[in-house]
């Protein structure tokens, strides 16, 4: 089966969580199914564009930067542009109009498929004077301000960035684009979805989406740092909302990281019965267990140092035990997430009076060391949105104390205590409760690193999609384009996947195991399906 | 409430406050408590109670996309060479029939004058561009911008024939000082330093004023290329025109090297002077 892997390389607005992600998951995928042909489609957003762009088999398109060259449209073809984007910016800004949101977009799919003159268009003159207009109409959502003449210019460079996707030259019915494929795979939500949005249309392409963390609510978190005016933020939020409704609506099954986006997918119109929460594989699942526990008590704490994770709950709760257990030592490893909040963290201590008990490693360690460094490893977070710092905890076979706010419930369950968020006195007395108990300790550990092994292996992940990927097409009426009869109702298995591949060299065992029945007949009954459906 | 306050108002839309609420460690007990299902439902009453206020405090718009990169080494030789070129102007035209060391004197300083008059147009470019960011700052709507950038262009135009006003006569004094016209001496030092040029050569310079101006503005607000283009275009005219003269094709009354001059940097200027009006009142040239 040929399957598009669409995927973000790197968060757009927030620097901090600036990391590339969803790579490495993404190998893992490819490398776990052999049997299918994946084509990966990659956008990039800011620096690391140079680094991933020169592997072969990659096709990418630059989210940032200088506006991909191209001409204007001619003067006809601009009044059709300016047409469908006002539909496409009435529904980001009156709440009446939200259902054009879809059609608008299509229609400028359309317009760039035809000519890719999309991003010129969008960072003309005329655009702008569209987006003002309408934006200044009645009825408009302005709760706090009109936008301005540099809102209008702002608003106008960022929807150019994020419609980018719908003039890549991706899409086509012959091999290697969009039309070609018989299923897409969207790892993480936003734009990289734009281009599934328009093969479903275009070719009824059905799609998968994969979140990890998700990406709207880290849009919501992003934009409430970014320098912009609120007129802007609303528009672009308005943006990502419906796009990520509309992606919700269309996708045939989503797949969210954890219980806790599942919460959310469905809050955004995601219906229940199409998501099915598939947990992330973590390689680190093979990692043994840590050695034998430090002599001293100590806790570990990891995280970036910034307001979210907390760090002064942990100084606070940390004083309170050593009240009580004056041997006790504090870890505390991670990065700075504010400029000068290492410092901030460090006065707490001394203030404190447990300046000398609790140290700040500079240098980052691996996780195994970071945990097997500790007695009891803990969480202060006041929000903790993906598992995999959990886990990666929990792999390492320590006890675990955590704060009961985001995936904690569901990822740590039973095998460790869940205590309120910012509540140093419950932090400190769970922490003493471990502390003062070796066998517990050992209990908890051992079947917090169990569950953690069997929750977030990599097979699972794989044998899941396989799973998914073979239920999807049989269920999904295949290429509808094939039928273009106005009223022809679409039938399943009218052209196989096979079809696709029949008149390669060699069909591969890829092929005789992605389906039942093997061998000439087969081909040459799909071969003769496939014509039949041609036949108008 | 008062805790989200901020968050609140300047939220727009309820899911922004569940994202805020969830991130500050309320969970879904924390919402309980305020009778209510989940953290969304709270958001959503918190969404509704509180009134957005708009948020001035440090909403500054960010610069461009525009990559900042330096000129490349072409756009600097042909910016240079343009420069040259309208410059010299007078004084190619004043090759061929009329020679003659005379001759060539009100020219060379002219180009004297000209070229001492280049850096002003620039000064008054970036104060264009200055003005025009100014009032994007400030302005509500593309149509207000362009009414408060009206006057901007004339401003600095006329400013920039002023210095060149200026710079031309200073040159000419000294000319006159240096090198007295034959001739009966009629009043005064400014009225002989005017009458070293005559009229023609008066507009032609003007011509070059503007011709430079507009293409310092081009330069200055973004449309690269085609401040150097205009300088060229002049200085080819120019040659084109002295090639013509040579070889008979014009009238007489052309033939002399002010009316040259004149009519190929008024040329140019009547495209490159339009063409910078168009792109000062485009918001987008000023980011």
């Amino acid at each position: 089966m040929r399957i598009a892997l669409l995927t973000e390389g790197v968060h757009s607005v927030p620097q901090r969580f600036g990391a590339v992600r969803g790579t490495g998951w993404c190998d893992r995928l490819v490398e776990g199914l052999p049997e299918h042909e994946f084509e990966r489609y990659l956008l990039l957003a800011g620096s690391a564009a140079p680094a991933a762009a020169d592997r072969p088999g990659l096709r990418t398109l630059a989210l940032r930067g200088p506006r991909p060259a191209g001409r204007r449209p001619g003067a006809v073809r601009r009044r059709h542009y300016a047409r469908a984007y006002e539909q496409l910016v009435r529904a980001l800004v009156l709440p009446r109009e939200r259902g054009g949101f879809a059609p608008g977009l299509h229609r400028l799919a359309a317009l760039a498929r035809e000519d890719g003159a999309l991003p010129a268009f969008l960072a003309s003159g005329h655009a702008h004077a569209v987006l003002e207009r309408v934006w200044r109409s009645p009825g408009a959502e302005t709760a706090a301000g009109q936008p301005l003449v540099r809102d209008v210019l702002v608003a106008g460079d960022l929807l150019e960035q994020c419609l980018r996707p719908l003039a890549a030259d991706w899409y086509g019915e012959e091999p290697g684009g969009l039309g070609a494929v018989d299923l897409c795979h969207v790892v993480g939500g936003g734009p990289a979805a734009l281009p599934a949005l328009v093969a479903k249309e275009r070719y009824g392409v059905p799609f998968v989406l994969t979140e990890h963390g998700l990406h709207l609510r880290e849009q919501y978190l992003g934009y409430r740092q970014a320098p912009y005016r609120w007129p802007v933020r609303a528009l672009l939020l308005s943006f990502f909302r419906l796009l990520t409704a509309e992606t919700y609506r269309q996708a045939a099954l989503l797949t969210p990281g954890s219980g806790y986006d599942r919460e959310w997918q469905l809050r955004c119109g995601a219906r229940p019965e199409r998501v099915r929460v598939v947990y992330q594989g973590l390689p680190a699942v093979a990692r043994p267990a840590a050695g034998p526990e430090p002599e001293r008590p100590t806790l570990v704490w990891a995280g970036r140092l910034e307001p979210a994770a907390d760090p002064e709950l942990m100084l606070h709760a940390f004083a309170r035990i050593r009240a009580d257990l004056p041997a006790a030592r504090l870890v505390m490893h991670g990065p700075e997430g504010l400029p000068g909040y290492r410092a901030h963290c460090l006065a707490v201590a001394a203030r404190l009076g447990v300046a000398e008990q609790v140290e700040f490693p500079q240098r980052p360690l691996p996780a195994a060391e970071v945990w097997g460094g500790g007695t009891v490893a803990v969480f202060s977070a006041r929000s903790l949105s993906r598992p995999r710092p959990l886990a990666d905890a929990m792999l390492s076979g320590r006890a675990l104390v955590a704060t009961d706010v985001g995936v904690a419930r569901e990822v740590v369950g039973p095998t460790g205590l869940l205590v309120p968020p910012c509540d140093p006195a419950a932090l400190a007395v769970a922490c003493l409760a471990l502390l003062g108990d070796e066998e517990r300790r050992a209990r908890l550990g051992l079947s917090g690193r169990l569950r953690a092994q069997e929750r977030f292996a990599v097979e699972p992940v794989t044998a899941a999609f396989r799973e998914i990927y073979l239920e999807l097409v049989s269920q999904w009426p295949a290429f509808p384009a094939a039928e273009r009869r106005p009223g022809a109702v679409p039938r399943p298995f009218t052209r196989p996947a096979e079809y696709w591949v029949a008149g390669e060299e060699e069909p591969g065992p890829a092929i005789a195991g992605a389906a039942p029945g093997t061998g000439e007949s087969a081909l040459v009954a799909a071969e003769g399906t496939a014509a039949m459906a041609r036949v108008p | 409430m008062a805790a989200h306050r901020e968050l609140c108002e300047r939220a727009t839309h309820p899911l922004e406050i569940a994202a805020g609420l969830e991130e500050a460690g309320v969970a879904a007990a924390t919402a309980g408590r305020y009778r209510h299902a989940d953290v969304f439902a709270l958001a959503e009453e918190l969404f509704a109670r509180v009134p957005r206020r708009p948020d001035e405090s440090g909403a500054t718009a960010p610069g461009g996309q525009r990559a900042p990169a330096g000129p490349g080494r072409r756009y600097r030789a042909g910016r240079l060479l343009g420069l040259l070129g309208v410059v010299l102007l007078p004084l190619v035209t004043v090759l061929g029939p009329a020679g003659g060391p005379g001759a060539v004197r009100v020219p060379a300083a002219l180009a004297v004058a000209a070229w001492a008059a280049a850096a002003p147009a620039d000064w008054s470019a970036r104060w264009v561009r200055h003005a025009g960011q100014a009032q994007l700052r400030s302005a509500a709507t593309v149509a207000e911008f362009r009414a408060r950038m009206r006057p901007v262009l004339p401003v600095a135009l006329g400013l920039q024939l002023a210095v060149l006003a200026a710079t031309s006569f200073a040159a000419l004094a000294v000319l006159t000082a240096l090198a007295p016209r034959p001739g009966p001496a009629t009043g005064g030092l400014l009225q002989a330093a005017v009458q070293q040029a005559c009229p023609a050569q008066w507009a032609g310079q003007a011509a070059v004023g503007l011709l430079l101006a507009g293409a310092a503005v081009l330069r200055r607000c973004g449309a690269r290329p085609a401040g150097p283009l205009g300088l060229l275009g002049a200085a080819g005219l120019g040659a084109l025109l002295v090639g013509l003269r040579a070889l008979g094709g014009l009238p007489a009354w052309l033939a002399g090297p002010g009316p040259l001059t004149a009519l190929a940097a008024a040329l140019a200027a009547a495209v490159v002077l339009p063409y910078s009006w168009l792109v000062v009142s485009e918001p987008v040239a000023h980011r």
